[in-house]
């Protein structure tokens, strides 16, 4: 195993910001290094109320978004783009970050994330689109990979493939959703630690945690059950190669606090042992 | 779309009693998938020539693209001649509108009540596609910013009910000009509709339908004939001929030697070019595919009939309409992934319904697991080609649905389908203030009380809202004492008698939160008629008018008061108006604006 240097400006463990467990948020804060905000529930600022104003001024803050639909053949939402800069601009965020999906097409929203079509034309549509964001803002941006339970009739090339040269040709950074690559290589059978070997894993900013289930065979990202071991193990073998600098666990239905906050602390104990965080 | 179909649209949202701008964002979208849709432009055409025949061959009066007298609006289409502008005007009643081709510059002003001059506030051109729409008063000039090209825009007029108000609709600061001169002889605007329908026709993908062109051939003056003549060449040749023949016949020497030339060039230009176009439309370019692609897979994914379909009778068939180049991407995902397909949508499926139970947590207490289940399918059973998944409007089509057919599920006149459509309107509303914000409250030159932004009224068939109250209260209960209080609710409802229940809901200018009153007919009579412009002494009239007895203004004034008191009416501001008010009755005291009281329902 290469022997890393410690990286000093690792901010820790957080949680993703739910309105069900806020208070329960505000009671744990000492837990918690930092708080992830979806962008999306905070671009009216006249809705965002203040407990979560307050938890967002005392804590580091990142903002991740579901809504951008990177990968729709179209030019970006230029109102959704807009507010989302202007909630950027207003709170300050670390960074923000959304997907390498899309999910509005025209007036449908599907309310899901939808993988795009792995081809040469969409990671250069979305690598583009990526620029632009940095373009408009001096935050940094970063995006994530997704769970895909189908893969279009014709992929141009793997999923490995694709998100390295989104990264490459944006020069942005990862979201690295360890859950969603697990499950992406149950369900589409590879190995995600080769997959992580030829990662760009220098692109890392934040990895993404969560739990799901098996539906049919399939496994399903779900955000609402017990983290997995074989989840936990990919987490301690990218912290041994990558410098992330900061761990969300994402829960969004099934609010076992306990689990949350053990989830926090395990997260927290590997970054510790892979001296991913500066003690 | 069909044109019948955004007429249809445009009734159900006036029919729903809404505020000017709430019936505005209603319509708007309707008219932003209206107006760029092929069918839609082809049958406006067929209107606007049929109209056009009337008038010119019948002497019929003129008429717009479409009056719907009885709810008092109307859609007109307009021709932007290049570079032109029209005079600064004001809306006094709601619209909606939308570019159908090329662009429009907007410019808005604010009149200075002092100075009587009008102040500039906001300048912008909006693009083919892009809609809009005003809440009176609005004061606004408009114009082509194309100095080479026509623009066409589509407009949704709201008429005022009373016709004697109508000429003060809109109202022009420019002394000289009085568009409405053009109208007095009716064939002048006819024939400028069927100028405005070739623009249109000619922006088509494929050329537009011979027999149309033809019949507006027959109607126009040369310099129509001439444009028809164009788009015929493309459409059929041999009717071309035929009118080319006509129209040259019907020209002086030098026009018709000047014709022949373009006659000849476009003969020659059609016979090179016309199976290149052919081809080139059938053929969407990869960016198009690919948005064809994520389109149909997100359709497939929010319907699970939809889907179920597609994989039984293949992708060619279920999207019969899609170019061969975005359907040969979609066959092989459909056919290689249908049973993971299937999977994802009906997980999406069970968290939409997750989604909307939870929006409606009074609902969802009162439904068990299995009936909710059992409605939630039959909702969706009957929803063969539509999706919806955004939260908000599956629980309107869900509580819709299971309203007017709650199925096996439900016992005919169940007390939880009242509770769905109480919160089902609750949810609306607040969605509705949310996606939309609030107009401010009314400002000059509205001369009466105006109702506030977010509001909508509802019949029940029992007095519903005491009972909401007591069901709140018991979903509330801690776990233990929770099913007993649900079971005593139940109890009580069904002791309640069927009784019509007038309820109106809306949202507080003041704050956010939706509240729901009690209301008579005679004060849901008294609130449309808050429409700020009318004042205070015009109330008793328009009342007795719609057959109640007569009331005093003070009395009216007394039901304002209390009104206002609960937020529903924006405070009156009674101010100089800018142009021909009525006369107000100075003995009519004004309604004050009394800050909400706390939130009721």
């Amino acid at each position: 195993m290469p022997k890393r240097d410690c990286n000093p400006h690792c901010l820790g463990v957080g949680l993703n910001h739910r309105h069900e467990i806020e208070a329960e948020i505000i009671d744990r804060l000492d837990e918690l290094d930092l708080l992830e905000v979806i962008s999306d529930n905070i671009l009216q600022d006249e809705q965002v109320g203040e407990p979560l104003r307050r938890l967002m001024r005392d804590k580091p803050l990142v903002l991740h978004g579901v809504s951008t639909s990177l990968g729709t053949a179209a030019p970006l939402d230029p109102d959704h783009l807009a507010a989302t800069l202007q909630a950027v601009e207003r709170w300050q965020p670390l960074w923000f970050s959304d997907h390498i999906a899309f999910s509005r097409v025209g007036e449908l929203d599907v309310g899901h994330l939808m993988p795009v079509r792995r081809s040469l034309a969409n990671q250069q549509r979305i690598a583009a689109k990526i620029r632009q964001i940095q373009q408009a803002s001096a935050t940094p941006f970063l995006v994530e990979n997704i769970t895909y339970y189908f893969e279009h009739g014709d992929e141009e090339m793997d999923e490995l493939s694709f998100v390295n040269g989104i990264l490459q040709q944006a020069d942005c950074g990862l979201l690295l959703d360890v859950n969603n690559l697990h499950i992406n290589a149950q369900n589409h059978r590879f190995d995600p630690y080769e997959y992580l070997a030829g990662l760009d894993l220098g692109r890392v900013v934040e990895l993404h945690l969560a739990g799901g289930f098996v539906r049919d065979e399939l496994l399903i990202d779900s955000h609402g059950h017990r983290i997995g071991e074989p989840v936990w193990e990919l987490l301690r073998h990218v912290c041994e190669r990558a410098q992330p600098r900061a761990i969300i666990i994402e829960r969004d239905i099934n609010f076992d606090l306990a689990d949350i906050f053990d989830s926090v602390a395990r997260a927290r104990e590997i970054l510790l042992q892979t001296e991913a965080l500066a003690a | 779309m069909a044109l019948t179909t955004l007429i249809q649209g445009i009734n159900d949202a006036v029919d729903r009693h809404l505020s000017p701008a709430d019936v505005v964002h209603a319509v708007r979208p309707i008219v932003g998938s209206a107006m760029l849709d092929e069918r839609f432009v082809l049958e406006c055409a067929e209107a606007t020539t049929d109209k056009a025949a009337r008038c010119l061959l019948e002497g019929a009066p003129y008429e717009p693209l479409h009056i719907e007298h009885g709810r008092c609006w109307r859609m007109a289409l307009f021709l932007w001649d290049p570079g032109f502008t029209n005079a600064p005007h004001q809306h006094n009643t709601w619209s909606v509108s939308g570019v159908m081709h090329n662009r429009l510059d907007v410019a808005l002003y604010q009149r200075d009540a002092a100075s009587q001059t009008l102040n500039p506030t906001q300048r912008f051109v909006a693009a083919r596609g892009q809609t809009g729409f005003l809440v009176p008063p609005c004061i606004h000039a408009l114009g082509n910013p194309d100095t080479t090209a026509p623009s066409v825009t589509l407009h949704v007029f709201n008429d005022s009910e009373d016709r004697a108000q109508r000429a003060n609709d809109t109202l022009w600061f420019d002394d000289e000009v009085n568009p409405l001169d053009f109208y007095r002889d009716p064939a002048r605007p006819s024939r400028r509709n069927l100028q405005t329908v070739l623009v249109l026709l000619k922006a088509l993908a494929r050329p537009a339908p011979a027999g149309l062109l033809a019949r507006i051939f027959e109607l126009g003056d040369a310099r129509i004939r001439l444009e028809a003549y164009k788009q015929l060449v493309r459409a059929d040749l041999a009717t071309a001929l035929a009118c080319g023949d006509r129209l040259a016949a019907s020209l002086g020497p030098q026009d018709r030697s000047r014709f022949m030339q373009l006659h000849q060039r476009l003969l020659a230009a059609h016979a090179a070019t016309a199976p290149v176009a052919d081809s080139a439309r059938a053929e969407p370019s990869d960016e198009q595919a690919e948005y064809l692609l994520q389109q149909a897979v997100a359709r497939l994914v929010c319907n699970s009939g939809l889907l179920a379909r597609c994989v039984s009778e293949g992708a060619a068939v279920t999207f019969g309409d899609l170019p061969a180049k975005a359907l040969a991407l979609l066959a092989p995902t459909v056919q290689r992934n249908s049973r993971r397909l299937k999977i994802l949508a009906s997980i999406l499926d069970q968290r939409l319904m997750d989604q909307v139970l939870r929006a409606l947590p009074l609902s969802a207490a009162l439904l068990s697991p299995e009936q909710a289940r059992q409605l939630w399918r039959r909702y969706k059973d009957a929803q063969v080609d539509t999706t919806t998944p955004v939260v908000a409007e599956a629980c309107r089509a869900f509580c819709a649905a299971c309203v007017a057919e709650p199925g096996p599920a439900l016992a005919e006149g169940d007390p939880v389908l009242d509770v769905m459509r109480y919160e089902e309107a609750l949810l609306r509303i607040s969605d509705r203030a949310a996606r939309h914000g609030k107009s401010a409250p009314v400002s000059p030159p509205y001369l009466g009380p105006a109702l506030v932004t977010n509001s909508e009224t509802l019949h029940f068939k029992r007095a519903i809202s005491p009972l909401v109250r007591t069901l709140r209260a018991a979903v509330q209960q801690p776990a233990q004492t929770r099913e007993p209080a649900l079971a005593a609710w139940r109890d009580q409802a069904a002791a309640v008698p069927a009784q019509d229940e007038l309820l109106l809901f809306y949202e507080a200018w003041q704050d956010t939160q939706v509240r729901v009153l009690r209301i008579t007919a005679r004060t849901l009579l008294l609130l449309s008629a808050c429409d700020g412009r009318r004042s205070l002494a015009d109330l008793p009239d328009h009342l007795r008018s719609q057959g109640y007895a007569l009331s005093t203004p003070q009395a009216l004034a007394a039901t304002l008061d209390r009104l206002a008191e609960a937020g529903v009416i924006a405070p009156l501001v009674l101010s100089t108006p800018s142009v021909s008010p009525p006369e107000q009755d100075p003995a009519c005291p004004s309604v004050t604006a009394i800050p909400t009281a706390s939130a009721s329902d």
